[in-house]
This record gives C-alpha cells, structure tokens and sequence, in this order.
C-alpha cells in the first residue's frame, strides 16, 4: 500500500487512453482524431521532450495535459486529478503551465513587470506577495534587467523568458513549453533552454518540451516521438536517436554525428551506439583511428605514415 | 541580370529619437542564377536587405539595382514581378476562401488570363510537393506545412526571376523542412532562377547554398563559398551562429589527426573521410 502511495507520489501527469477528435465544420469532411488514445505517465522532476510530425497531435496533447482540451475518449490526471473536474479546473491550471509557440501573443502588460504581475493579479493575490513573486520570477528567469522595460523591446528569446517568468510567478510544478522555441534563434533557443534546464534542475520543475529541434530533444532525459495521435516511440535520446532509421520513417531528423556513427556502423566499424554529440563522436573515432594508425605504423616498419 | 547593391544604408525611424542603424554601407553583387545564403544573428540586417530587393524599402542612402532597374523608383511594378519575396510565416498572409483563388490572386491582379492562370496554378502547386486536390480546399483547413507551400506557390506562378525567402522552414518538422529545400534547389537548378535564402540554420544553408553571406550588425562581414565561409568558423562562434556539427567534427580530428579533412559539411563527406583513415575489418589499408 506504501508502495503504492510512492508510486502517486512521483507521478505528476498520466493519460489513461486519452483521446480528442476535431468535429469536422463541414458535413463532406470526416472529423480529424488529432489524439488517439495515448497512455503516458510524467513523473515529478522529469525533462520530456516531444518530436513529431507537423499535425503529429503535439499540440493537442499538450492542452490536454492542462484541461485547455478536455478528452473526448479516457482520462487524463494531473496530481492525481481528472482534468474533467471543474472543481479543480484553476488548480490544475496553476499547476500545469503552458507556454506557447508566439512569443507576440502571449504577452498583455505594457513593462515586463506588468506582464509578469498579471496572472497573480487576476487571482487577487496580496500586492505584497505579487511583489515578491515577480521578483523572484524575474531573477529566476534572469531578466530583472528588463523590469520596466516595455516588452517590444526585447527579443523573441527574452519575451520567452517574460512568458515563462509569468508563469514560474504562479508556483507550477510543470510547465509545457508548445514549440516555443520554433520561433526563434539560435541564441534565443539557448537562452530559453538554459532557464528550463535551470528550472528543472535546481526547482525541480517538470518540463514537458515539444519542438522540431533534435538537438534540444538531446538534453531531455526522454524522448517521445508522436505519430498519427499515437506515441510511437519512447526512451532516453540515446535510445531513441541510435535508431536512425526509424526515426527518419517518422519525418524527424537524427543529430548528424548520430547519423554518421550509424552509417559507420552500417560499414561494419561496429561504435558505440547512442552517440549524440561532437564530443562523443570525437572520442570513439580518434581513440579508433590512432589505434588503426599505431597498428599500420608496427605492421609496415613505420614507413606508412611517410607514405600518406 | 544580377543585384548591384551600393554603399547601401537604412535608418529605421529616421529624424527621431528611436533611429536605428539596419545597415551601414552594403555593397554586394548577386549574379544570375545564383543559389545565395544569406545568415547572420537576429538583427543582423538581414531582412531590412532582402527587402530593398523588391523596393519594399528604399534605401536612405546608397542604390540598389536589379536587372536594371533602380530599385527605389519608377518601376516598382516590374521590380515586383521579376522578384518574388517570401516573408517570414507566409501562411499568415493566406485570406481567400479556397487554396486556389489564393494562389491566384497576385496573377488576377496584373491581369494573367485564365488559362495562362490555371496553367501556373498547376505546375506552381506541383512544383511546391502538393496534390491538386488541394485546391478546392479552404487554406485555413489544411494542416501548417501545406499552408507554407501554398503561399510559396502563390509567389511561383508570378514567375520571378529573382526568388527571396526569408526563413522558408521554420517552424516545420524536419521531414518538410528537407522537403521544401529539396523543391527549392530542384527548381534554381531547373528553372535557373536567382534563389536567395535567409536563415538561421548553417546546415540547411551548407546543404543547398553555394554563396553564403553572412551579416552582422548591419554590414558584410563574410562572403564566400561554403566552405570558404565555415574555414572561418571561430569567427561564426562569436557571432552566434554554429556551424553544422559535423563540420565542427572534422576541425577537432583534423588537430590531432595528420591529413584529415578539416573542410567536411555532409554525413556523406565525413563518413568517406572517415574510412579513408580505418581500415575495414582490421585489413591493411589498400591505397
């Protein structure tokens, strides 16, 4: 029974078959299942990462996980909750954040601070507390700088952080970041990862990231890979980008160097699996390349090298 | 019939306060036929240049040529037919009631006849990977992805011979993203059309550029071949762009390695390099 308890305990979000079909507007069209029954369990403290298919169903499993959609076929849980529960509708809200793709759209106050302050606001939190929170958000994010900055100002990655600052001022315990970073740089991505890395690590704050970017999917401690409503593939990103080619049948991409090592690989040199960056990459072939070097070098007298 | 650009330079909000710089003295010649990558940091001045192109803005000082015309003035029309701009989330741009009246738009208003019209739609929509089934469809019910093609089409059929795209891929999963490149180098190799691509990734650019310009801060600061461009890669670590991870690999071997290949780009190069240098299946190498 303890165990069990435990077992509630970690867990942040589960799907239990869940599952949300478009009606179709016109009679010709039949309805479009974007989520067909997905089982999943988030545990407290995880770093997920989501890649799949433009109109893989991403996005709208995402809003099922903060009861922006309910399902319309089994049920999802946040702390243990049915999101179908009206009763908790704004706890699960708090609970669960959600960061969208636009930075533009989400952003309502006219200073960053502003900004920041108003889901407080509207909860009618104490003014003093509303202070501390922003804050602390603010630092947290790394963007007290731009307190009384108007937001138009700031780049694409900053006025993710602004989001993202707002909703850390609520006290989640999760946020889902949909394709927030697809819109911006490569500068601004790193900003945006780094704060979630930050986040998870050191507030323990689970992150459920869905984007287009293997390289971000790399830093996950899982991967999920979505197709047709369906998760298809789940498992560490060593696990699931060292399968090349299935990754590839599902319209994404490998790290190159993964790429690589898997088409060596295919020529019998028989590296590591699961390699994912330079570093890696790096270490397997030049430990094997100066061994095969030192081994022709015994083997001819110590003339090959010259002969190169 | 190329781009002569001069000494070009443009103020935002000129005469006020707020001005800002976007370009400090451009100069810059893009030949026909060309297939140009154009990267560099948000801000870099990017857009503000691929924008003189088609006289959407015109240059506080300095010129801009294309095929001829200056670009500041009288003939904006032409200017406008012979260069195609895809902004940034063309899709956004979408507004009629069916895909094919969409694309048909810019044609209707310069007064293409409906067979020439039907005609342009058809190989416009093929050209950009989509089905004709499409057509009849509404471009707020199909999925991202087709909406992107859609509006690339619609700046097809005005048949420019100068095609600008301003981050064509972003957003879009890395299937359609190879997709839309792939069309794009089919149809500059086919159609042999200017084709200038803006964008942040250095690996899609590696992959289908021949010419990369980098920018930064409002100026020129590399030009050159691809890999004339990625030799100087501490230079592009600075300026916040990455080079393509392979291309990083070969550098790091290359220092330790005697006669490895520093300038490789593809999986393919790397991979051939790489078995240049093992032997296969611990047999001598054979040379």
């Amino acid at each position: 029974m303890k165990e069990k308890i435990d077992e509630i305990n970690v867990i942040i979000i589960n799907t239990e078959d869940a599952a949300y079909t478009y009606k179709s507007q016109r009679p010709e069209l039949s309805d479009i299942k974007a989520v067909d029954g997905i089982n999943s369990v988030f545990r407290r403290g995880s770093f997920t990462a989501i890649i799949g298919r433009n109109g893989s169903g991403k996005s709208t499993f995402a809003k099922l996980l903060n009861a922006l959609l309910l399902p319309v076929r089994g049920l999802v849980y946040v702390d243990g909750i049915s999101t179908d529960s009206e009763k908790y509708l704004w706890d699960i809200r708090r609970i669960v954040g959600m960061i969208f793709q636009n930075p533009d759209n989400q952003i309502v106050g006219t200073t960053v601070e502003e900004d920041v302050a108003f889901g407080l606001e509207n909860l009618g939190v104490e003014p003093s507390e509303i202070r501390r929170r922003v804050d602390a958000a603010l630092c947290t994010t790394g963007i007290k700088e731009f307190m009384t900055t108007q937001p138009h100002h700031l780049s694409g990655g900053q006025k993710q952080k602004v989001a993202i600052a707002g909703i850390i001022a609520m006290k989640p315990e999760c946020i889902v970041l949909d394709e927030a970073t697809s819109m911006l740089d490569p500068i601004g991505r790193n900003e945006v990862m780094a704060v979630m890395r930050q986040l998870n690590r050191e507030e323990n704050i689970t992150v459920i990231h869905i984007t287009h970017h293997m390289d971000e999917a790399c830093f996950a401690d899982r991967v999920m890979i979505m197709d047709e409503g369906r998760m298809v593939m789940e498992g560490t990103p060593k696990e699931v980008f060292s399968q090349v080619r299935k990754v590839k049948s599902l319209g994404m991409d490998v790290p190159q160097v993964s790429e690589l090592m898997y088409e060596l690989n295919l020529e019998g040199f028989g590296f590591p699996e699961g390699i994912l960056d330079i570093d890696g990459a790096y270490d397997a072939i030049a430990k094997r390349i100066t061994a095969e070097n030192n081994r022709r070098e015994t083997s001819s007298g110590g003339h090959d090298a010259d002969n190169r | 019939m190329p781009i002569i650009v001069k000494d070009l330079v443009y103020t935002y909000l000129k005469d006020t306060p707020l001005k800002v710089d976007a370009l400090n003295g451009v100069n810059l010649v893009i030949g026909d036929g060309e297939f140009v990558g154009i990267i560099g940091q948000t801000g870099s001045g990017k857009t503000t240049l691929v924008q003189h192109f088609n006289g959407l803005l015109k240059p506080t000082s300095g010129s801009v040529n294309v095929n001829g015309m200056d670009a500041t003035g009288k003939n904006l029309k032409e200017l406008r037919r012979q260069v195609g701009l895809v902004f940034q989330y063309p899709e956004h741009q979408l507004f009629e009631e069916t895909v094919a009246k969409d694309i048909a738009f810019g044609m209707k208003k310069i007064g293409v006849t409906p067979e020439k019209i039907n005609e342009n739609i058809k190989w416009a929509i093929k050209t950009v990977g989509l089905s004709e089934d499409i057509l009849d469809k509404s471009p707020f019910e199909i999925s991202g992805g087709q909406k992107r093609r859609v509006a690339i089409a619609g700046v097809l059929v005005m048949e420019p011979k100068i095609l600008i795209l301003d981050e064509p891929a972003a957003g879009l999963d890395p299937s359609g993203r190879d997709d839309i490149l792939a069309n794009l180098s089919d149809m500059h190799r086919n159609l042999g059309i200017t084709v200038i691509l803006v964008s942040h990734s250095m690996e899609d650019i590696a992959k289908f550029a021949h010419r990369v310009i980098v920018m930064n801060d409002g100026s020129v600061q590399m030009d050159g071949s691809v890999r004339e461009v990625f030799r100087r890669s501490d230079e592009l670590e600075q300026l916040g762009l990455q080079p393509p991870q392979i291309n990083a690999l070969a550098r790091k071997l290359s220092r330790i390695i005697p006669g490895f290949n520093s300038e490789l780009i593809t999986v393919a190069e790397a991979k051939n390099e790489i078995v240049k240098f093992l032997a296969k299946g611990g047999e001598p190498l054979q040379r």
